[in-house]
């Protein structure tokens, strides 16, 4: 028989191909339940802080009470702490868990103002603090550029996904580090926030996978001090769309928020961006999400500055 | 019978120590071998003099069985106590449980900054060339510095003075080529081989199936790496050798996108059509050069040297976006524009070095060795630019406009080293080596010098069994990063600064050998316990990402280490068999401040038992079957098995339902975000293989020799985990999945040599 590479190539592919995916044991551990603290603090809602407990990805943590034994305090610019108000039935505030808790004090942050907070457990005698600020206002102008139609191919056809463009220009203030997000609220039907997109250098934490997350965040390292102009554009839904007789027209409607954030905030968005990115992949060092709570607990309190543009309103006529 | 073994071993020491220091010269070379030989037979113990020292050679390199039929020096060093990797796809070595920056590779004492190809796949060095690899995991000699864990030498051939020699390989992942001989025959020889691979064309396929996501064969438009060695050696006279070495090797992986995306649309009367594209791009290397002058004569032997080397890595992600604008009836052209934009990574090391090392045995029962070397570093951890080109064009009038951003930093790290040793007989059983070495660290406004005292002993309680005992302390001024916990070759090599103090080791390594040859079957054995400290360690902090970080200094903490173990290693040879075992139990735990709340934990090459088995047998003329065993605990892993309920405004995974900026009817939607307890808080399964090999010669009557290998990886394909992941569901309500990357994978490879 004449023997030929080809034959042995085949055999091998033959004999590879057996799956190289199983389940595996692993010997899980015990995680003890403890207090977890969020507040996301801006310059347009009043403070709330959000308590929980923690659990394991395991299912093996004991059940905690924390959400109903806390009590939270807060004091703005070094006032005399406050107790917080625990948001029992309206649902205002009120978060999508059973076993968290919002606390609410009527008071609407400005800029610099400075927020802290005391957090204790009164059945276990544990005892969280923490403290942010609120950021100063972030000047910026946006400009539209045009319409991008993205030709995307859905596993049977070929679709035309249309993106609105828009520059984007910022003042950032010298001799600080400044931090950014970007976000797009839509004003079509409910308002909604648009994934933001964008291949400006400044966004060199996106990878393929995020870039349609949330919190398109970035910092002033290629313009400190200067104006810079990006371009950037977003997804938009389908019901800004509107077919007229044989046209079809996508909408605009809604505005810009460009979010000034704190430096604690950014690290955050940082660890969390790159947690997500780790996610599934235990082959990486994994990301320790950024905490500023100060005690035996978890979480996250941060202040920023929200600000919009004016409403923008386009009709685009496009090819059908 | 003492007296005798204590003349043999001042001969051995002082040539196996000229040896190294030679950078064990080739057949053209024979400058050292006359007394070597004969004293290699008959005093196996005065080898073994030096503790913690290994040896391996060419020979021991082509019988263990291959991987894709590479025969990979690396992959033996990994067999040997003390020695491990973090499995499957980690380009570093760790020994004795330090970090695989604290290990220095080197080929011809030049260090290779990023020993790997294809990110672990193979190691950069071709066998084809290698004639010997020292390691040493402990008892360091005063010559060696700069690393604190361990040493590892490739030593590189030299050609042959009187004839030609060369040979051709053809493997499933590379072919390769390497030819040698003399220029003028007894006074100047040459030596060259090259390496080139075709992953893509069939691993390539293989593993676009296997990881099932089209990510090697079909997204990969490149995908590869060569090599090329080359040296020159001149004889001059009977003293004196000069050698010029010279290395490069280059990987590079480039990813085609998915999609590009097209536009075209109509404005009033005109067409306007834009494409765009993007390019991702991986390329990292290694450079070393070589200049030598070697000289021996009956008291002295010395080595003069000069070196440079350089690792590179960077990645490129690239967009290019073209207007084009038609007129829509005729669609005739009007204008167009593009701009073209990229972001590029770079982070490198070179060093530039010159030095001495200098041997003298003159004085009765000392051999006294000293030396220094100085060096150069240049590191640039991170260097990022942004380039962007425009570019018009309308008929005969086009204009074109670059804006270019630059920014990272750069630093420079001198260092200055000088060592004295003395090796001393005294009386009948005892050998005693004793040394300093003083390393002074140049850094950015800053200078720290380390002393490193070095002392080892050697007992011979029987001409047969000798006890060992060392203590030597080590420093080093620079550090890999690594955002994973295996290496990788995008990992940082940064300095030690001002703020970062240069990492120091103490090791401790206590033991004994047993070496006795009975009836033509030989058999040695040793066990040696070890101990470690390391301080200055440096890690990424919780929760940074480097990426998004200027300044790496404010990213990482300063912590400490310690590592402890047993190695027992046993060789058995009869005839045409040869067996060898070696079993490693140790354990290396690791401490920050500013890391896993302060708490020690288990560093991520900790490995309790280490297990190696290796047997060959040649039943007949030009035929020899060798297999391996590997079994290792498994590696260490960190899960992010806490689970924290995060409000959507701080969740970047989710959105919410809906909103208001004007702050009605907000409500807080919590998410599931996953943190982890406690830092390498658990591991894999547990590791091991058995590797089979066929090594099959046919001398051809009128000119060289072909070799075909059959090698058979993993034979019993137990699927060792490469990855795992984590998913919800199974009857414990999750579910751990492992994906393995190095099933049963049989191989041959061809090779004809003259």
């Amino acid at each position: 028989m004449k023997f030929t590479p080809n034959i042995f190539i085949l055999l091998i592919i033959a004999i590879i191909f057996n799956s190289c995916e199983e389940i595996m044991n692993l010997k899980t551990k015990d995680i003890e339940s403890k207090m977890v603290v969020y507040s996301y603090l801006t310059n347009e809602d009043s403070v709330v802080v959000v308590v929980s407990p923690s659990s394991s990805i395991f299912g093996n943590s004991p059940a905690s009470k924390y959400a109903l034994d806390a009590q939270v305090m807060v004091s703005v610019n070094g006032t005399e702490y406050q107790k917080m108000t625990r948001n029992d039935h309206h649902n205002t505030y009120k978060p999508i868990d059973s076993l968290a808790n919002a606390f609410v004090y009527e008071y609407v942050p400005q800029s610099g103002d400075m927020l802290s907070f005391i957090v204790e457990d009164l059945s276990s005698g544990t005892t969280l603090t923490a403290e942010t600020t609120i950021p100063a206002k972030p000047q910026f102008e946006i400009e539209l550029v045009g319409v991008d139609t993205i030709k995307y191919y859905n596993g049977l056809i070929y679709k035309d996904y249309y993106q609105p463009r828009f520059r984007c220009t910022i003042h950032d203030p010298a001799r600080d580090k400044n931090y950014y997000a970007i976000e797009y609220i839509n004003h079509s039907g409910r308002k909604s926030i648009n994934n933001v997109y964008s291949e400006d250098p400044i966004f060199q934490n996106m990878t393929e996978e995020t870039y349609f997350l949330s919190n398109a965040f970035f910092n002033d390292m290629l313009f400190d001090g200067q104006s810079y102009s990006f371009e950037f554009s977003f997804e938009n839904s389908e019901n800004a769309r509107k077919e007229v007789g044989k046209d079809i027209y996508t909408i605009v409607y809604g505005r810009v928020r460009l979010i000034q954030l704190t430096e604690e905030m950014y690290l955050y968005f940082s660890s969390s961006h790159e947690a997500l990115n780790h996610r599934g992949d235990l082959f990486s060092q994994p990301q320790q999400l950024y905490t500023n709570i100060q005690g035996d607990g978890y979480g996250f309190v941060g202040g920023a500055y929200h600000a919009y543009s004016d409403t923008l309103e386009y009709y685009f006529k496009c090819q059908k | 019978m003492t007296a005798l073994i204590r003349k043999i071993s001042s001969i051995v020491i002082f040539a196996l120590t000229a040896l190294e220091m030679a950078g064990q010269v080739g057949d053209s070379t024979a400058l050292f071998r006359g007394s070597l030989d004969a004293a290699l037979v008959s005093a196996h113990n005065v080898i073994h003099s030096n503790t913690s020292k290994i040896f391996i050679t060419p020979l021991q390199i082509k019988i263990t069985p291959s991987i894709f039929g590479e025969d990979d020096p690396m992959k033996i060093v990994l067999t040997m106590p003390g020695v491990q990797n973090n499995g499957e796809g980690d380009v570093g070595i760790s020994i004795r449980g330090g970090d695989t920056d604290q290990s220095l590779i080197s080929l011809d004492n030049v260090p290779i900054y990023n020993p790997s190809h294809l990110k672990g796949f193979v190691s950069s060095f071709n066998s084809d060339i290698v004639s010997g690899i020292d390691i040493y995991t402990g008892a360091f000699p005063a010559k060696y510095g700069s690393r604190l864990s361990g040493i590892v030498d490739i030593t590189s051939a030299d050609g042959d003075m009187k004839e030609y020699h060369g040979g051709i390989t053809v493997g499933l992942l590379s072919s390769k080529i390497h030819i040698g001989g003399p220029i003028v025959k007894g006074h100047t020889s040459f030596i060259f081989s090259a390496r080139k691979s075709y992953f893509p064309l069939i691993l390539g396929r293989i593993y676009d199936r296997i990881l099932d996501g089209g990510m090697y064969a079909d997204r990969f438009s490149e995908i590869g790496y060569y090599d090329i060695n080359a040296g020159i050696t001149q004889k001059i006279g009977d003293k004196s050798i000069i050698s010029l070495k010279f290395y490069n090797g280059d990987d590079i992986i480039n990813i085609v996108p998915a999609e590009d995306k097209i536009n075209s649309v109509i404005e009033k009367d005109t067409l306007k059509i834009t494409r765009s594209g993007s390019k991702n791009e991986e390329k990292w290397g290694n450079t070393a050069a070589l200049l030598r002058w070697q000289y021996q004569n009956n008291n002295l032997a010395s080595s003069t040297y000069s070196y440079y080397s350089r690792y590179g890595h960077h990645t490129l992600d690239g967009t290019n976006t073209m207007e084009e604008y038609r007129l829509a009836e005729r669609d005739s052209f009007i204008n167009s524009f593009s701009e073209e934009s990229s972001v590029l990574r770079k982070s490198g090391i070179e060093e530039y070095a010159i030095g001495s090392d200098i041997i003298l045995s003159s004085v009765a029962n000392h051999s006294i060795t000293f030396g220094g070397k100085f060096s150069y570093q240049h590191l640039s951890p991170i260097i990022s630019s942004t380039r962007t080109r425009n570019f018009s064009y309308a008929w005969k009038d086009d204009e074109s406009e670059i804006t270019e951003n630059v920014f990272g930093a750069e630093y420079h790290l001198f260092t200055a080293s000088i060592y004295g040793e003395d090796d001393i007989s005294i009386g009948e059983k005892w050998n005693i080596a004793a040394g300093l070495r003083l390393t002074g660290y140049g850094m950015h406004n800053k200078f720290q010098l380390v002393p490193e005292p070095r002392i080892r002993g050697a007992f011979f309680i029987t001409p047969l069994l000798t006890a060992k005992a060392s203590y030597s302390r080590m420093s080093q001024a620079i550090h890999q990063l690594s955002s994973s916990n295996i290496a990788s070759p995008s990992d940082l090599w940064v300095p030690s600064t001002a703020s970062l103090p240069v990492m120091v080791s103490n090791n401790l390594t206590l033991g004994l050998w047993f070496e006795n040859e009975y009836d033509k079957v030989y058999i040695s054995s040793s066990i040696e316990g070890y101990y470690k400290t390391m301080k200055n360690t440096l890690d990424y902090l919780d929760g940074i990402s480097l990426i998004n970080q200027s300044n790496w200094e404010e990213s990482v903490a300063v912590g400490r280490g310690r590592s402890y173990g047993i190695e027992l290693m046993g060789k058995v040879k009869y005839k045409t068999l040869d067996a060898s075992i070696s079993y490693t139990l140790s354990e290396s735990v690791q401490q920050y401040d500013k890391i896993n709340k302060g708490e020690w934990f288990f560093a991520n090459n900790d490995c309790r038992h280490n297990l190696f088995v290796g047997i060959s047998y040649s039943p007949f003329r030009n035929f020899v079957i060798s297999s391996s065993f590997y079994y290792k605990t498994g590696r260490r892993i960190t899960i992010s098995d806490l689970v924290i309920k995060t409000p959507y405004q701080l969740h970047q995974e989710m959105k919410p339902y809906y909103t208001s900026p004007n702050g009605i009817d907000v409500i807080w939607v919590l998410y599931n975000t996953y943190n982890y307890m406690e830092k390498n808080g658990y591991k894999m399964e547990d590791y091991h293989r058995l590797d089979l090999s066929f090594d099959y010669s046919i001398p051809h009557r009128k000119f060289g020799k072909s070799n075909i290998n059959l090698s058979f990886y993993n034979l019993y394909n137990h699927l060792n985990p490469y990855k795992i992941t984590i998913a919800e569901g199974g009857p414990n309500g999750f579910t751990v999945k492992k994906l393995c990357i190095f099933p049963f994978m049989p191989s041959i490879s061809y090779s004809f040599e003259f």
